[in-house]
């Protein structure tokens, strides 16, 4: 064989490889499960008690993101890979995400957007940041991504549907849901 | 060719070895199991393959107990990093020399 080919072929190799290693680099299902329960009580909840909605995200969406961050050491430590970079590449979208909808609340405050439309801007807000971090970072979260527009649009034109937050939670908590029994079914299949 | 073929480094022309330290620049630290699911080999190529590097000075290892069983963690040395940079960039030119016009 002649150097070039060996070196092409060498390099084949390795790109098949690292296309491997970044097709099972995925977030656990844990993380899906987690997001699914915190996304659908954090809707309902405007249905509910909307007075308690902001409150429950301050809490519940830091929280969420410190679990997020074990739960994903955790799993990667399981499955043999630690890597402190894509760590800090995952706390920096996220993070984004959040700091971008605290930015948001002076809207909300000088009355810029009605308070009913709020958590559509947020949704659409999510929408986008699940969306990037479907291209950049894990796949599986396009199709939540779509879902949350599908959400968004939902709120938006049908706004007279009975419990429509309620709706929304359990549609969004039911696309992470499937998204992580997709991923625990690759772990499984992996073993 | 010839000044292409001496920037390569002999013990990264296997590609077994190419890979693992391609992988462990990318990911940082990786597990025997995990290197041996991603490169698809088995258990004694793998080895072998990682104790030439470990020997090398190009890979660490690190031994440590994960859920009470025990892993062993590679990473990549600052001499694992350069020598694979100076490799990869031999190979760039030797793939770019071949497609030059005039080449057989």
């Amino acid at each position: 064989m002649t150097d070039d080919k060996q070196a092409h072929d060498d390099l084949s190799y390795v790109r098949s490889v690292l296309h491997r290693a970044e097709n099972t680099a995925e977030s656990p299902a844990s993380i899906y499960f987690l997001w699914a329960a915190i996304t659908f009580f954090g809707f309902a909840i405007i249905d509910v008690a909307p007075k308690q909605t902001g409150f429950y995200w301050m809490i519940a969406a830091p929280l969420g993101g410190v679990l997020s961050a074990v739960l994903g050491h955790r799993a990667g430590r399981a499955k043999g890979h630690s890597s402190r970079r894509e760590g800090v590449v995952h706390a920096m979208h996220w993070a984004g995400l959040m700091v971008g909808i605290v930015l948001m609340v002076p809207l909300l405050l000088t009355h810029v957007i009605a308070v009913d439309d709020f958590p559509r801007l947020i949704l659409l807000v999510i929408a986008l940041s699940y969306y990037t971090a479907g291209v950049h970072v894990d796949r599986r979260l396009i199709p939540v991504s779509f879902v949350l527009v599908g959400c968004y649009l939902l709120t938006v034109f049908v706004r007279d549907l009975p419990q429509l937050w309620t709706v929304t939670g359990a549609i969004l908590a039911a696309s992470l849901a499937v998204a992580g029994l997709f991923a625990a079914a690759r772990v499984r299949r992996d073993a | 060719m010839k000044h292409e073929l001496d920037a390569l480094d002999r013990v990264l022309e296997h590609r077994v070895r190419l890979a693992v330290c391609v992988l462990l620049t990318r990911y940082e630290r990786l597990s025997f199991s995990r290197l041996k699911a991603l490169t698809d080999e088995t258990d004694g190529n793998l080895g072998a393959n990682l104790r030439k590097l470990e020997d090398e000075g190009l890979v660490a290892v690190t031994k440590e107990f994960v859920d009470r069983k025990p892993v062993s963690w590679y990473a990549v040395t600052p001499k694992g990093r350069k020598t694979l940079k100076a490799h990869l960039d031999g190979l760039g030119r030797i793939i770019a020399q071949a497609g030059k016009p005039g080449k057989d």
